[in-house]
């Protein structure tokens, strides 16, 4: 007779994560019966369209003519601004979507394309997708996580799937709105597993993946850089340092020289991949639109939240704007990212190459802290960026279960606007509803709050409640047409930035205390 | 030894029905079936029209075919329409409604939030269905229950399998499984929340009934709201035959006395709350001369013995044995209405014969529950004692809601004009029992795998199939996680068999054989209606 101690055996916690699984399957294909980016707005549509117009590009088109304006590719309607691995991705889906209904992907007339079978696959390509590429790297980070001794208990095992594989903003951008994100988010997290488990080849070309799925990426890549160098040089000897560098540097130029071999090639006519007018050349000028604007829309950056005093949008230049978010950008990733690699570099690498469990922390909150950082300070952010940070951030789950589900609603809630023009603000509650009540029960009411915590959140959820229901119920003065909106991009802020001040704060922390440890024992 | 408390169990309750909320909410754009017009066309016609006109009207096509209380629940949501959404309460052809809907995105938002509030019955009757049947139960060692007789109650519960933390966990507890089951139940949200009807309502309104039964002076709640049950769907008709013996044996005979010995008084208060609800909803309406129209509505013989799809049942075999038999030429059968004529090879049947097999089918049922119910069961239940507890009132619920189960299959089965929709009906009260024993939990894990493959066909392949296969293997898996169901071999051969008959369904007859656009669903229909045979079977011979 089974007693209440199996309640941690190996079949009851197997079954407990297939539910949450399940559970996170079945609220994705929920969110995804109802309406999309650009669902019936002609003529130019929305997110939706630009994925299935990559469909179709890709399917008859090469690769070098992908980036290129011609007259079978008008860049003006949804131009390819993603890098390579994200266009194979269409173009394998659009490979499928030509076998089942060719009409979908048919040159330029399939543009605007609606119809209850090509929603399905649309829906359906991004299900597998979330399932293959995030769902995967979510469950594996469990072991390691148990092996690490970062998740002690069953409880934290749960949390910890149930703010990834939940996480409300996800679920909503990629199966409501319309995206892949679950790609590049599945490659990070697939990285950050690989770094932990003490395979940091598999890392590097994980992580090189997703920045060539999705730029954006490129949020982790100087906390990335600095990771990278502090595991090198906690290799302790020249010789194994160098070879770290070595290892992960031969990986990037491998992974780059597949990913990008059609653009790497001279072309037909002898241009040369570094010529001006080479297709390599057209790709990267997509990917980094320079000449776009500080900020679109209403999104949770400083740049937009102080614009009201600031008003560089409208008095700096665009050689000043550029020259300023990065230096902002980078004087707020430095110190985090040089932490994290003195916590790594110093006992954050175990004898066998995993990372200890103070070097995994130094990672995540390092990754989260240069994501936060990367949000509210970079040039042109959308409000779906948000996403990125959320990732490293959602790991810290099984530690503060309560903060992180906090903090991914007030992620969510920075995108409710951009929710509310696809039609997914009741889709939104919904969600949001689902997760909380998940996350409370799963931690089993166990999680404690300290009082600053606890007096912080309810002053938050007030605050969300009250624009809610002034956005709802008040229209704004006429002068002031946006001034919810701002006040949503504000209230935002005021969380991504303590976050950020607290990943900082900890990494402080971990870096004192690897200095005490070891004056103590040298 | 601590007892599961009342708040437990609401707070149970609360949480699934926040969950199952937020799904609800996220399903709010999916696609509107014709009962969506059904219902809006209701809300319209109850709110424009005086009562004497209810069943006469025909402006829209979809008149007024449900009992009276379900004509006042419409009127009463749409005294509130004017202030919230006007629009759903203009009397106008479907076309237009259609229209008004395109217009105005709120229409639908409020008309499906009407369901979700509808639904706060179901938890109401399901949260006091569950904790009266389990009342006496304390939340530990569920896995070594003590129980009073052999029959291995609470067996069926997987010791500490909860999804939350720790075994002694309260999700653990059979009242949390039960709960879990009744209202995160796929088939009501695909029903009530996709397709649009408001089954939820009307099952809280059994569950209460129900378990007015483990309640000392509960019977008095079962009649009554079994009476409105009637008065909102008649249906539920079909289940009076075991309210009726159940609450004679157990309420009206005297407690360990011969049937001679019967109390007149409780028979007079049985009679007459059943008289006066019924006739709270009918007599206005036979006073206002609508009496005959209304019968007409409630009864419409002329609809043909199967619906467009077949509802998986003996009569959609019949069908498949003509189909057979006439090598393919029946195309009455397949092309939707059922009427005079439709079998060349076999005979045709009359709404009188399914009438007869549909009673002759339920005699066995209503003999057991004679049979087994302990003379005036309900009226002698001592307090306090746990054990005696399960003896005067859990056991005698559990033969109560097997009848239940029992009665609601066989007129399944044999019924005039079914509808797949009508597996809910043993599907629910079934849930309560799952808990029991590993039998019990075997039962409903096959008895909700045919009942939600039964459904597929309501929604259209398409953008709702990760959602309909998704919850169903998600409810399976839930059963599977807590409990240990005990089901036998043939039984598990059919429904691993399930997986590739949906794939020729959904996949191989729709390309190999593009033109037989009726293989699919019968296919699903034949293969579900042998589930529902088989199911049947187990439940009367258990």
């Amino acid at each position: 007779m089974p007693t209440a101690e199996t309640g941690t055996g190996a079949w009851s916690v197997a079954g407990a994560v297939l539910a949450v699984l399940a559970a996170g399957v079945v609220v994705r294909a929920a969110v995804s019966v109802g309406p999309y980016s650009g669902w019936d707005s002609p003529p130019r549509w929305g997110d939706y369209e630009a994925q299935r117009h990559w469909m179709e590009l890709t399917q008859v088109l090469g690769p070098t003519e992908w980036y290129r304006n011609s007259s079978r590719n008008d860049l003006d309607y949804w131009g390819l601004d993603y890098p390579p691995l994200q266009a194979y991705h269409a173009k394998a889906f659009g490979w499928l979507a030509a076998a089942l209904e060719p009409s979908m992907v048919a040159e330029t007339v399939s543009r605007g394309y609606a119809s209850a079978s090509s929603k399905a696959l649309m829906r359906g390509s991004a299900l597998v997708s979330d399932v293959l590429f995030f769902a995967l790297p979510a469950l594996a980070a469990l072991p390691i996580a148990l092996r690490l001794g970062v998740v002690r208990s069953r409880a934290a095992l749960l949390a910890a799937l149930w703010a990834l594989w939940l996480q409300p903003g996800h679920i909503l951008i990629d199966h409501g709105h319309f995206q892949y994100n679950c790609v590049a988010l599945g490659l990070v997290l697939a990285a950050i597993n690989s770094w932990c488990a003490g395979a940091p080849a598999v890392a590097a070309a994980a992580f090189i993946g997703a920045v060539y799925f999705k730029h954006m990426a490129l949020y982790f890549a100087l906390p990335v850089f600095f990771a990278v160098v502090g595991m090198a040089l906690a290799a302790r000897s020249w010789g194994g340092t160098f070879r770290f560098i070595a290892l992960n540097a031969s990986v990037v130029l491998v992974a780059t020289a597949v990913v990008w071999l059609p653009w790497l090639l001279p072309t037909a006519d002898g241009t040369m991949p570094w010529d001006a007018d080479s297709p390599l050349a057209a790709a990267l000028s997509r990917l980094f639109p320079w000449q776009r604007g500080l900020f679109e829309d209403k999104v949770a950056s400083a740049w937009c939240v102080f614009d009201p005093i600031l008003r560089i949008k409208t008095k700096w230049s665009m050689a000043g704007q550029r020259t300023l978010t990065m230096g902002v950008t980078l004087a707020a990733t430095l110190p985090s990212s040089v932490m994290a690699a003195m916590v790594l570099a110093r006992g954050g690498v175990a004898p066998g190459g995993t990372l200890s469990p103070a070097g995994r922390s130094a990672l995540t909150l390092s990754l989260a802290a240069g994501g936060l950082a990367f949000f509210l300070f970079s040039y042109h952010v959308h409000e779906k960026s948000i996403l990125f940070p959320m990732l490293p951030l959602s790991l810290l789950a099984p530690a503060a279960p309560l903060e992180i589900m906090w903090l991914s609603v007030a992620a969510v809630f920075s995108m409710f606007h951009l929710l509310v023009r696809d039609g997914l603000a009741v889709t939104y509650l919904g969600v949001v509803l689902i997760f909380c009540m998940g996350m409370v029960v799963l931690t089993g009411g166990r999680a404690r709050f300290g009082l600053w915590s606890a007096g912080a959140m309810a002053v938050s959820a007030a605050g969300m409640v009250m624009l809610h229901a002034a956005d709802a119920f008040v229209a704004p003065p006429a002068a002031l047409p946006y001034l919810w909106a701002h006040a949503f991009a504000v209230w935002s802020f005021a969380h991504f930035a303590a976050a950020w001040l607290v990943c900082n704060v900890s990494l402080f922390g971990a870096v004192r205390a690897r200095a005490t440890t070891h004056a103590k024992t040298d | 030894m601590a007892r599961v408390r009342m708040w437990d169990v609401v707070w149970v309750g609360m949480v699934v029905v926040v969950c199952m909320g937020g799904l609800k909410l996220a399903l709010v754009p999916s696609y509107a079936s014709t009962d969506y017009y059904v219902h809006r066309a209701w809300l319209a016609l109850t709110h424009t029209t005086p009562m004497a006109e209810w069943y006469t009207d025909a402006t829209s096509q979809w008149t007024l075919d449900y009992p009276p209380f379900f004509a006042w629940f419409e009127y009463l949501l749409s005294l509130a329409m004017p202030y919230i959404e006007p629009s759903l309460v203009v009397k106008i052809d479907d076309a237009g409604a259609a229209e008004l809907d395109a217009a105005s995105p709120r229409a639908k938002i409020v008309h499906r939030a009407t369901v979700m509030v509808a639904d706060l019955v179901l938890a109401l009757g399901a949260v006091y269905a569950v904790y009266g049947f389990w009342y006496p139960y304390p939340p530990r060692s569920f896995a070594k229950v003590e129980t009073v007789d052999d029959s291995g109650t609470a067996g069926g519960i997987r010791g500490g399998g909860g999804v939350a933390a720790g075994g002694s966990s309260i999700w653990s507890s059979p009242q949390a499984i039960s709960l879990v089951l009744i209202l995160g139940s796929p088939a009501l949200l695909l029903l009530d929340h996709v397709h649009f009807q408001y089954n939820g309502m009307l099952t809280g309104l059994l569950l209460l009934s129900i378990g007015g039964v483990t309640s000392r002076s509960g019977y008095a709640l079962t009649a009554a709201a079994y009476a409105a049950l009637l008065g909102f769907k008649h249906l539920y008709l079909v289940l009076g035959l075991v309210y009726t013996v159940f609450l004679f044996k157990a309420v009206v005979v005297q407690p360990r006395a011969s049937l001679g010995s019967i109390s007149l008084a409780r028979f007079a208060i049985l009679a007459g709350i059943v008289v006066a609800v019924l006739g709270a909803a009918f007599a206005p309406f036979v006073a206002a001369g609508s009496g005959w129209a209304m019968l007409e509505r409630l009864f419409p013989f002329k609809r043909g013995l199967v619906h467009a799809y077949w509802a998986p049942n003996v009569w959609a075999l019949y069908c498949g044995a003509e189909v057979a038999l006439s090598s393919g030429s029946a195309t009455r059968l397949t092309s939707g209405l059922v009427g005079e004529g439709a079998f060349s090879v076999l005979p045709s049947i009359s709404p009188g014969t399914t009438a007869l097999l549909t009673v002759l089918a339920m005699l066995p049922s209503v003999a057991k529950v004679w049979l087994t119910t302990p003379a005036g069961a309900l009226v002698a239940a001592p307090r306090g004692d746990a054990a005696r507890f399960l003896r005067y009132l859990q056991r005698p619920a559990i033969v109560f809601i097997h009848g239940l189960v029992e009665v609601s299959l066989a007129s399944f089965l044999f019924g005039w004009h079914v509808h797949e929709k009508a597996l809910i009906v043993p599907l629910i009260p079934l849930a309560v029992l799952a808990p029991t024993s590993p039998r019990y939990a075997g039962m409903f894990t096959f008895l909700q795998a045919v009942a939600h493959v039964a459904l597929f066909p309501l929604f259209p392949p398409g953008v709702l199939t990760p959602l309909k296969i998704g919850v169903s293997v998600c409810y399976t898996l839930y059963i599977y996680a807590m409990l240990s169901p005990a089901l036998p071999k043939l039984y598990v051969a059919y429904l691993v068999g399930l997986v590739p008959m949906l794939g020729f369904a959904y996949l191989v007859a729709p390309l190999a054989l593009p033109s037989l656009v009726f293989l699919p669903t019968m296919a699903i229909s034949l293969y579900c209606a042998v589930g529902v045979v088989m199911a049947y079977l187990w439940i009367l011979l258990y």
